[in-house]
């Protein structure tokens, strides 16, 4: 029965899309090799072919669910659908690497919210690029590379998106800490590292656009360059820092040495931006982002485990240990 | 029920290489699934771990957590209390003892979890 639903949603949505691709691309529209890349609660992403004129294109179907998220969700700032793809485009117009926006869905299209974009090639598992020697040329050049790209980022106009949620320090240390009190499950450990964030919080700050996400597993990456930046839905405007900060998280180095994704060094990272935005990085006020993004992470874990009852959600809810075993060591 | 033959570590135990040698190497399972049956079966190794490691875990944290807080019962009610004094800030934050017992609370747990988070097998 299960099978048969699956089936059916399927088909359903191979012949709406046809009639979007064919209305939005052009025609014919037919799909070919559709197939479901990721099934969230709250976004599904599916890889097709279409037949735009006598081409064959490979492309990826975005859909979410849009405002009606319940709980915790609802509380952060997330960027779905439609400002979704205009963060993308706008990202793409800086010249930062994005996969190309097609289409947007309307309505008509009876799809929900979402939009059509150019399937990108390239590897996204983190275990791969770390370890297989094909990917050894990006790995020489990983940091350097993540430098140039947090700084277009980052230089990208706020007028463009000015539907981005200001999301600095203060409003982000207050926010997961009411989703935290909400669950009730006092935990000492992140007790402290909620007194250290407070005290610690960085004295001056950029407010610039902020990718939220920027990490390694959300890279598509070839054997030399990183194609493409992906997940922008926790974008903000906030500290530029931040990102810097998180992509140094210890959880997102998936076992590799190196600060930088596992792979490369701050003080690379550090440079390449700093001659790519000619701003000056203060290693202590991205470390500030570090150890606030052990904390970020702890939480998100924490409603995981706290969310729909499925194995992956809860296997998540049993990682909160990590990243505040990592805070409490300082090794971030 | 202490009686009771095959112990429930044993039960899981069996059950998890069930999973690892006759379902996940079967021709069939599409990605998905593929994956969901490999974090199950982690899941399955993780409360194997609990069960045999757990009670030494609690009662360690249970006494680090006597010699912190006087009042309360049990450990998540002591716990309970902790918290809030490391937020009222009666007890400071960076208090050697207080971080020396949080850092072994999240050791034990790493060792059920995730052993590996901590360099061991």
């Amino acid at each position: 029965m299960e099978a048969l639903g699956i089936k059916t949603g399927q088909a359903d949505v191979a012949a709406k899309l046809r009639d979007a691709v064919a209305r939005l691309l052009g025609p014919p529209g037919d799909i070919l090799e559709l197939r479901r890349l990721t099934a969230g609660a709250t976004k599904a992403t599916w890889a097709f072919k279409a037949q735009v004129g006598n081409a064959s294109l490979p492309m990826v179907l975005q859909l979410s669910n849009g405002p009606s998220r319940s709980g915790d969700d609802a509380a952060l700032p997330l960027v779905a659908g439609r400002e979704d793809a205009a963060l993308m485009m706008a990202a793409a117009q800086a010249g930062v690497p994005a996969p190309p926006v097609r289409g947007v869905l309307t309505e008509e299209c009876g799809l929900g919210q979402g939009y059509i974009m150019d399937y990108v090639a390239g590897e996204t598992i983190a275990r791969r690029i770390l370890r297989e020697p094909i990917f050894a040329p990006l790995r020489a050049s990983f940091a350097r590379q993540c430098g140039e790209i947090l700084a277009r980022i980052h230089r990208m106009e706020a007028k463009s998106v000015p539907f981005l949620t200001p999301f600095a320090a203060p409003r982000q240390i207050a926010l997961y800490r009411s989703i935290y009190d909400r669950y009730d499950h006092p935990v000492p450990a992140l007790e402290v590292a909620f007194r250290w964030a407070e005290d610690h919080l960085p004295a001056t700050t950029g407010e610039t656009v902020v990718h939220g996400d920027f990490r390694m597993g959300n890279l598509i990456c070839g054997e030399e360059h990183i194609r493409a930046v992906l997940d922008w839905e926790l974008a903000c405007l906030g500290d530029p820092m931040q990102d810097l900060g998180w992509l140094c998280v210890k959880t997102w180095r998936f076992g590799g040495p190196g600060a930088v994704g596992g792979i490369g060094e701050r003080a690379d990272l550090f440079s390449a931006y700093e001659r790519a935005s000619g701003m000056v990085v203060n290693p202590a006020h991205v470390r500030f982002w570090e150890g606030w993004g052990c904390i970020k992470w702890a939480i998100i874990c924490l409603m995981k485990g706290q969310s729909q009852r499925s194995v992956e959600a809860f296997a998540i809810g049993r990682r909160m240990e990590e990243p505040i075993h990592d805070f409490l060591g300082g090794s971030f | 029920m202490p009686s009771s033959f095959p112990s429930a570590p044993d039960l899981l135990a069996v059950v998890r290489d069930f999973f690892e040698t006759d379902i996940l190497p079967a021709a069939g399972l599409d990605d998905d699934k593929r994956f969901n049956v490999r974090v199950a079966v982690n899941l399955l190794a993780m409360v194997e771990r609990e069960l045999r490691l757990g009670p030494e875990a609690d009662a360690a944290e249970a006494a680090r957590l006597s010699a912190l807080v006087s009042d309360g019962g049990s450990i998540s009610e002591k716990n309970r209390l902790l918290a809030r004094a490391i937020r009222e800030g009666t007890t400071a934050s960076d208090d050697p003892q207080l971080l020396d017992h949080l850092r072994r609370t999240m050791i034990d747990t790493l060792r059920i979890n995730n052993p590996k988070w901590l360099g061991d097998k």
